[in-house]
């Protein structure tokens, strides 16, 4: 996988745009919880964590289906399914620990991120530069910079950072 | 060339098949199994039951498939015997040459012997062909014995269908094995709420009928039906390994190492048939779900190809549809847990119920009714044995929990 969906959480700021350019992207509708990617809102403290399908390289949710409908794709490195195939038993939500299957009411299938094919509507539509589409270089060198001023106590001063 | 032959044709046996190849394109692989079906989901049956999953959508697999990625195949063909010293199997029709074998035999329903339990009308859900079966039979009054996953989603799938069910189960609750009480009394609440009967501390003792099923006579009843399913546990096909002198575990199943290696070399053993250990106790245990025998597969075909990979152990997920409410089991229940000191985190909101185990600091299992999210990370956790106390260090800390950001939706389930 050359391509990644960087997310850096300290950033967002919960407008949730991009819940709602997912939502309208892939399924046409104006609905936030039908989008793949979930703002989780943690109130008492004020954060915002952006989360969608991290594509690990062992899927948990590609083990327990039980239609084997999930798998990887060779190529781009993505955890891509077969919907065709999906009968909706909702066992890879239970297994996910990123709750990043989403269950599609309108197909009753299960979903996840696809990076749109390569240019993603979320990312698109984040004003506070929270989601970023980076290759495995630039998401490294990124981590490394955010990491290592955090540890010369310069936390948000970093390179890239606000 | 040497060769790997596979018996079976279940998830197991696939797995087996599908890793050799990503892994090898050249060496030849030879899958043998009794039926002529190509792979099917068996988790899946009784949904195509109720009409749900159509019975097209079932296959996995097509029979051009195999070929396609270059397996070959003998289904319909029955093994009679192993012979490990010349490293051969003998069938009525042919003998087939191995250099290394991978047992994926599965297992079989247990048919209790009593009276009557050959009348036509006697039905198990195991594969495609009992489907076929039950639906040709046209059931009307049924009774299901026994009430494990399969018993329950059978008798929703025909109760859905428009026949009057019945369960009877042996134990004292619904989900023996899976649920703990609280959850199983509130499943069990759902069913009656939509007409299924449920006997629960009964044993059926009869089946009578001239021609076919007409009553199951049980310890404290009659009841009437024409149909009656048996969901009373499976058994491991084991006897052809047995008796080629393979050795076999406590509890019944094949044993084998971590590895997948039974005690003969080249030989083997995944998925249903074999004992494996669990995750959370390191206790031999017999794990019968979809994803455990996946993963032995995928195990046993690295060590065939000498790629060494150790199983971590097996741990239970199921996942259950009740009426459109998701039930949810994973890992060890109260029960299996007996004599450990053991705390219950439970709660409930409206019709969302959750309660968790936790030994030693240690999630050891959860149970939860019409939840959705949060799950996963107290399933990851509970696989990574994480202290309960370093959660929540990591969760009070501001900079750490960004990083482990999916601890969040675990917080409810684990908060006191």
């Amino acid at each position: 996988m050359n391509k990644h969906l960087v997310i850096d959480s300290a950033k967002c700021t919960g407008c949730g745009l991009c819940e709602l350019a997912c939502a309208i992207n892939k399924t046409g509708q104006c609905q936030p919880h039908l989008a793949r990617i979930k703002i989780w809102h943690e109130d008492t403290r004020g954060m915002f964590i952006p989360m969608t399908c991290q594509h690990c390289e062992n899927p948990l949710c590609a083990s327990v289906c039980l239609m084997n409908v999930i798998s990887k794709d060779p190529n781009t490195g993505l955890t891509i399914r077969r919907l065709e195939g999906c009968i909706g038993c909702r066992a890879c939500q239970g297994a996910c620990p990123f709750e990043a299957c989403c269950y599609d009411y309108l197909q009753e299938v299960v979903v996840n991120c696809d990076h749109c094919g390569g240019d993603p509507e979320c990312v698109k539509n984040c004003p506070s530069g929270a989601l970023q589409y980076k290759s495995t270089a630039q998401a490294l060198d990124m981590q490394r910079n955010i990491e290592g001023a955090r540890r010369c106590g310069m936390a948000g001063l970093g390179r890239g950072e606000r | 060339m040497k060769n790997i032959v596979i018996i079976g044709n279940g998830a197991a046996a696939n797995s087996v098949a599908e890793t050799i190849r990503k892994h090898d394109s050249q060496i030849p692989i030879i899958m043998v199994a009794r039926e002529k079906l190509p792979e099917y989901s068996a988790c899946a049956l009784p949904d195509c039951l109720s009409g749900w999953v159509d019975r097209n959508q079932l296959f996995i697999k097509q029979l051009s498939d195999y070929d396609r990625i270059g397996i070959q195949t003998r289904f319909g063909l029955e093994i009679n015997q192993i012979d490990t010293s010349k490293r051969i199997l003998i069938s009525g029709q042919e003998t087939i040459y191995y250099d290394q074998l991978i047992l994926a035999t599965g297992s079989r329903p247990i048919i209790p012997p009593v009276l009557g339990c050959e009348l036509p009308g006697n039905f198990v859900i195991k594969t495609v062909g009992d489907i076929d079966a039950i639906l040709a039979h046209q059931p009307r009054q049924v009774v299901v014995v026994g009430s494990g996953n399969i018993g329950i989603e059978t008798a929703e799938a025909l109760q859905v269908r428009g026949c009057q069910v019945t369960i009877v189960e042996l134990m004292e609750r619904i989900f023996p094995r899976i649920f703990d009480e609280e959850p199983s009394y509130r499943i069990r609440k759902i069913l009656i709420d939509r007409g299924i009967e449920i006997l629960t501390g009964e044993k059926v003792l009869e089946i009578s009928g001239g021609q076919r099923v007409e009553a199951a006579i049980t310890d404290k009843r009659t009841i009437t039906c024409d149909t009656v399913i048996w969901a009373a546990g499976v058994k491991q096909n084991v006897e052809i390994a047995r008796s080629a002198g393979v050795e076999l575990g406590e509890l019944g199943g094949i044993r084998v190492n971590s590895r997948m290696q039974t005690n003969i070399e080249g030989v083997y053993a995944c998925g249903d048939c074999i004992e494996s250990m669990d995750m959370l106790t390191g206790y031999p245990a017999l794990s019968l779900l979809w994803p455990n025998a996946k993963r032995q597969g995928q195990v046993a075909a690295l060590n065939c190809l000498r790629q060494e990979t150790e199983y971590e152990g097996a741990v239970s997920l199921v996942v259950e549809d009740i009426y459109g409410i998701t039930a949810v089991s994973m890992g060890m229940t109260s029960g299996t847990l007996t004599g450990e000191d053991i705390r219950i985190l439970e709660g409930q909101n409206n019709d969302e119920y959750w309660r968790v185990l936790v030994m030693n600091d240690r999630i050891m299992g959860m149970q939860t009714i019409g939840m959705h999210s949060g799950l996963g990370a107290v399933m990851a956790l509970m696989k990574k044995r994480t202290p309960l106390s370093e959660f929540w260090q990591m969760i009070a800390d501001h900079d750490m929990v960004r990083k482990v950001a999916w601890y969040l939706p675990a917080q409810r389930f684990l908060s006191e």
